[in-house]
């Protein structure tokens, strides 16, 4: 924890979509299509994104200046048309960091008050919150 | 073989269906949105088809679609809802900014022209002592004493119609001289306060007069009097008989030239000399 992390306190908490499309790119560049089965594949199907939601949050996350546009170009895994590929800003990495602080210190309050078992079993007790993590 | 190529080409045309149809509902987003966003929401929704199709088959897209339809239509809303709202607000931000400055500008110019007016008024009236006294003076009775003279404003009939109501008179003081018979003077009566009247002299000390129904005698002669107001035939001092009246040193016989409707020497008799102020020297054309 960072005294800049405590300065983005103000922006907290974020949208799930908001925060699920932060940490698909904490992994690398994607494209909206990219982004969209990360968010799936991360949550288990937990979270489906829509394209609507998805290209609203895009716009919003852009104009906040947390993601950023990067190059368009093909995606060998899919087909030969050109994507508009998506990336984290640094002050977009610090607002992911913080959030991720926020719901783990919820997690740690949930543990202390016996509401779930250590973080390794979450994913066994309570499928439904991995997502949030 | 066949088979598989009509199920391709059914599939090809199930999914350019519904990327086209997915493209014809993107209208309900506004035109920023949609032409900065539009093609590739249609991507990733081909993208999701293709895939639902490959992994699921057709019944999987139905409800690939259903989820699509209502997330467009909310995400449509949400976003309609926060441009019209960003519009309204730049142009309330604008209407604001320019109802301002159109404000400053005229308070500006209002200023200005009532500085410019108040500077030309001022100059007129300190030319214009009338003015002066119309734009200073709410008492129109009480002297002001002004370089080269005193004015006062006429304010009753009394001397019509020599001097209509409401014109201003310059008078001058007598000094050395005194008052003649005929001059118009400018007066105080103590017993009136401030109050300065103006009325002609009829008559000076050492004179003796007597007032008729109609004619006024002055040491035995009767006055010619063109100047009093035409009173249509009824007799002009029908109100105040004044029966050889000797005026003793420094007492003036004042009276208006409009006789039927003039408080003068004949109701409250002679004045005196020392609250004579002045001759009337000059009678302005302002005023009615």
């Amino acid at each position: 924890m960072s005294q800049g992390d405590e300065s983005l306190h103000y922006l907290l908490p974020l949208a799930p979509a908001a925060f699920a499309i932060l940490l698909s790119l904490a992994g690398g560049e994607r494209h909206g299509y990219g982004i969209m089965q990360e968010v799936a594949a991360s949550t288990k199907g937990g979270m489906r994104l829509g394209p609507g939601t998805l290209y609203r949050t895009i716009k919003q996350l852009l104009a906040a200046g947390w993601i950023e546009e990067a190059d368009e170009r093909t995606d060998p895994a899919l087909n030969e048309e050109r994507r508009r590929y998506y990336r984290l800003t640094a002050l977009g990495r610090r607002v992911a960091q913080a959030e991720a602080l926020r719901l783990a210190r919820l997690v740690h309050q949930a543990q202390e008050r016996k509401l779930l078992g250590s973080i390794g079993e979450v994913g066994e007790a309570q499928p439904g919150l991995e997502g949030m993590l | 073989m066949r088979r598989a190529n009509r199920a391709d080409h059914t599939t090809d045309f199930l999914l350019r269906l519904s990327d086209s149809f997915y493209q014809c509902l993107l209208v309900i987003y506004p035109p920023t949105f949609r032409r900065a966003y539009g093609a590739h929401m249609a991507q990733v929704f081909r993208d999701c088809c293709r895939a639902t199709w490959n992994q699921r088959g057709g019944i999987a897209l139905l409800g690939l679609w259903l989820h699509a339809f209502g997330d467009l239509v909310a995400s449509a809303l949400a976003e309609r809802w926060q441009s019209s709202k960003a519009a309204y607000r730049a142009a309330t931000r604008r209407r604001g900014i320019m109802a301002r400055r159109f404000k400053f500008k005229r308070n500006l110019a209002a200023g200005g022209v009532m500085l410019v007016t108040l500077l030309v008024l001022t100059c007129i009236a300190s030319f214009v002592p009338p003015i002066h006294l119309a734009l200073f003076r709410i008492e129109p009775q009480v002297a002001l004493a002004l370089p080269g003279g005193q004015y006062y404003q006429m304010p009753g009939p009394g001397m019509q119609p020599t001097i209509g109501g409401e014109r201003y008179v310059a008078v001058d003081g007598y000094g050395s001289s005194k008052p003649q018979r005929g001059d118009i003077i400018a007066f105080y009566r103590p017993e009136s306060g401030n109050l300065v009247f103006i009325k002609r002299v009829i008559a000076i000390p050492g004179d003796t007069i007597d007032i008729t129904a109609t004619s006024v005698i002055l040491n035995g002669v009767t006055l010619h009097e063109p100047y009093i107001k035409d009173s249509h035939g009824l007799p002009n001092n029908f109100a105040a008989r004044v029966t050889h009246v000797t005026l003793a040193a420094g007492q003036y016989f004042v009276m208006g030239d409009n006789r039927m409707d003039s408080s003068d020497s004949r109701f409250y008799g002679p004045i005196l000399l020392q609250n004579i102020i002045g001759k009337v020297v000059e009678i302005s054309s302002f005023g009615g």
